[in-house]
């Protein structure tokens, strides 16, 4: 089977072997990578929303119960078990519509 | 006497004779000057646009050289699977594209409180905070300065700002910075590849500018 081919300064031309062998590994590894990914961005946008409601915990404040559970459920999302790499069943809490 | 005048036909109040034919405009409106400007401005070096599927798109020496130090470099690409990175390489032999961990790059997504990413010594420069989709539409566009290209004292480095679509289709912003790491400082960069962290390059237009040299 041919090799895939690169564009160099608007040319079309074949990688070498050397260089198929690299993009194969390249890209087979990314591929092994996305579960670690997809829950790192879980991570980070379930860090955003904490931050969100961070000030609720200042001792000024009194956080309702069904803040105190969001917030608990937003923690313990990565302990949820993924059904598939995408992490398509992890679903985010929902906010209360109640006022902190 | 200064100009005072142009109209399609040609110019008028040049009566300076020294001055006189130093610019002329036909009556098509096309500008001719006597002699070749002299300046340092932008140069657009090259203005490639591919339409088939490909690996990597790389740009070489022919463009990247000792000719400027500081290249502008206007970008669209789209990629050919869904959710990958944009990444780029450079070469410091004209064509051969580096792929060892001398890569120092950072990014940070606009759109996230919590948006910074980054690896001190990796394979590639990338461009992307956050994956780009390959719906219909969805593409990635942005522009690098890659500056000291020739310096060999000092890291080469590219700087810039991407915008594009995520997977959802979600508009993202990035920006981004990256560097030769301090032991691949003596290298030139007379090359650069744009690439997807998988699949193919859809299509592209590339945009080269020299700027200024050192």
């Amino acid at each position: 089977m041919a090799n895939r081919k690169k564009y160099v300064d608007g040319v079309l031309v074949e990688l070498t072997d050397e260089e198929q062998a690299f993009r194969d590994a390249e890209e087979k590894a990314w591929a092994d990578g996305e579960a670690d990914r997809n829950m790192a961005e879980l991570r980070k946008q379930r860090n955003e929303l904490l931050v969100e409601t961070d000030y609720m915990a200042l001792s000024d404040v009194t956080m309702t119960d069904a803040w105190k559970t969001y917030r608990q459920e937003l923690r313990d999302i990565t302990k949820q078990t993924p059904t598939d790499i995408r992490l398509s069943n992890i679903k985010f809490p929902e906010k209360p519509t109640e006022k902190a | 006497m200064a100009l005072t005048k142009v109209i399609g036909a040609g110019v008028e109040g040049l009566t300076n004779s020294a001055d006189a034919n130093a610019i002329t405009i036909s009556s098509g409106e096309v500008v001719t000057f006597a002699q070749s400007p002299i300046g340092t401005g932008m140069d657009r070096l090259l203005s490639n646009t591919t339409t088939g599927p490909a690996s990597s798109v790389d740009i070489s020496n022919t463009y990247f050289n000792s000719t400027y130090d500081t290249y502008l470099v206007i970008f669209r690409l789209t990629p050919s699977s869904d959710n990958v990175d944009l990444w780029v390489r450079f070469a410091t032999d004209g064509s051969t594209f580096q792929t060892g961990n001398i890569y120092g790059s950072a990014q940070y997504l606009f759109d996230s409180d919590n948006g910074a990413n980054s690896f001190n010594a990796g394979s590639r420069w990338q461009m992307t905070a956050t994956t780009i989709g390959n719906d219909t539409g969805e593409n990635i566009t942005g522009y690098l300065y890659l500056v000291a290209a020739n310096n060999t004292a000092y890291s080469s480095a590219v700087h810039g700002i991407v915008s594009h679509m995520d997977t959802t289709g979600n508009h993202r912003g990035s920006s981004f910075a990256g560097s030769q790491i301090v032991s691949a400082r003596d290298g030139v960069v007379n090359g650069l590849q744009f690439l997807f962290s998988s699949g193919n390059v859809e299509n592209s237009e590339i945009t080269v500018y020299g700027l200024d040299k050192n």
